[in-house]
């Protein structure tokens, strides 16, 4: 957020607001501003999981449906990116957290 | 935790203009985005909308990215391209019916008329005992019923507040 211009960091703020209470609300989120972005850490006896995009441009928040907790979407961070491709280094942080609250139940 | 408390901690207060554009960001993005998961699953691109408008693609991108204002006449003519039905609620049980709720103790609706009446307003009655409002579709205090007859109202006769709607 501190990337984006002053005057726009409110009202930025607050789209990604009503994108998360649009999403918690249960209505159907755009694909294109909800898509599947990458891979969870597999784990045995468990079939692939994904890690979904909240998409805002420039704007960029990562999460997953946690198994742990049924029912809760857990978001691991927001990113300010200009470029479409998925990030190495968002993957990694994204496995971190999931990691960190999915399988040590550490959600501080 | 809320959603806003994600990005401006518990503790953040909001001045009237901040709670401004929290709803109009919340109305635009919710009227995009639905717009959007209509088009999807009609699988309707940009500029099969475009095409239809006789407009360039990036207009369309722009109007649904929120990244240029939305008039209702734009919005009405996407809706058209797009093929879905448009309905725009105000809710009258929000900020405004309290404000009338200060000074009118009972608000009638005439079915048949489609007129609301109000009775009995909280304070000098000395005038008048009923007062009148438009249509359902237009709350404006236009006149007052003064001795058997209609009578074009005026500001001071709301306490000040003059138009409502």
């Amino acid at each position: 957020m501190r990337n984006s211009p002053k005057g726009k960091r409110l009202s930025m703020a607050a789209t990604l607001t009503a994108q998360i209470d649009r999403f918690a609300d249960g209505h159907k989120m755009p694909r294109t501003q909800f898509p599947p972005e990458g891979e969870l850490p597999l784990r045995e006896n468990h079939s692939k999981g994904r890690f979904w995009a909240f998409k805002k441009i420039p704007i960029r928040g990562y999460g997953w449906f946690s198994e742990r907790k049924v029912g809760t979407f857990f978001i691991s961070h927001y990113v300010n990116k200009r470029y479409d491709v998925l990030h190495e280094r968002d993957t990694r942080l994204v496995h971190a957290n999931w990691r960190r609250i999915e399988e040590q139940a550490d959600e501080c | 935790m809320s959603a806003r408390d994600l990005f401006f901690g518990p503790d953040a207060d909001f001045s009237e203009a901040d709670e401004r554009v929290f709803a109009r960001e919340k109305l635009i993005y919710n009227v995009t985005a639905d717009l959007i998961v209509a088009m999807e699953e009609l699988e309707l691109t940009h500029a099969d909308v475009a095409k239809r408008l006789r407009c360039t693609r990036s207009h369309v991108s722009r109007l649904l990215t929120g990244r240029r204002n939305m008039t209702l006449a734009s919005l009405s003519d996407l809706c058209q391209a797009i093929a879905v039905s448009l309905e725009i609620r105000i809710d009258a049980e929000s900020a405004g019916a309290e404000v009338l709720a200060e000074s009118v103790s009972c608000i009638d609706f005439d079915e048949d008329v489609k007129r609301y009446t109000i009775k009995s307003i909280g304070r000098s009655t000395d005038r008048a005992d009923q007062l009148h409002y438009g249509s359902i579709h237009d709350l404006d205090l236009t006149e007052r019923y003064e001795h058997g007859q209609w009578k074009a109202a005026n500001a001071d006769d709301f306490g000040g507040r003059g138009r409502v709607a």
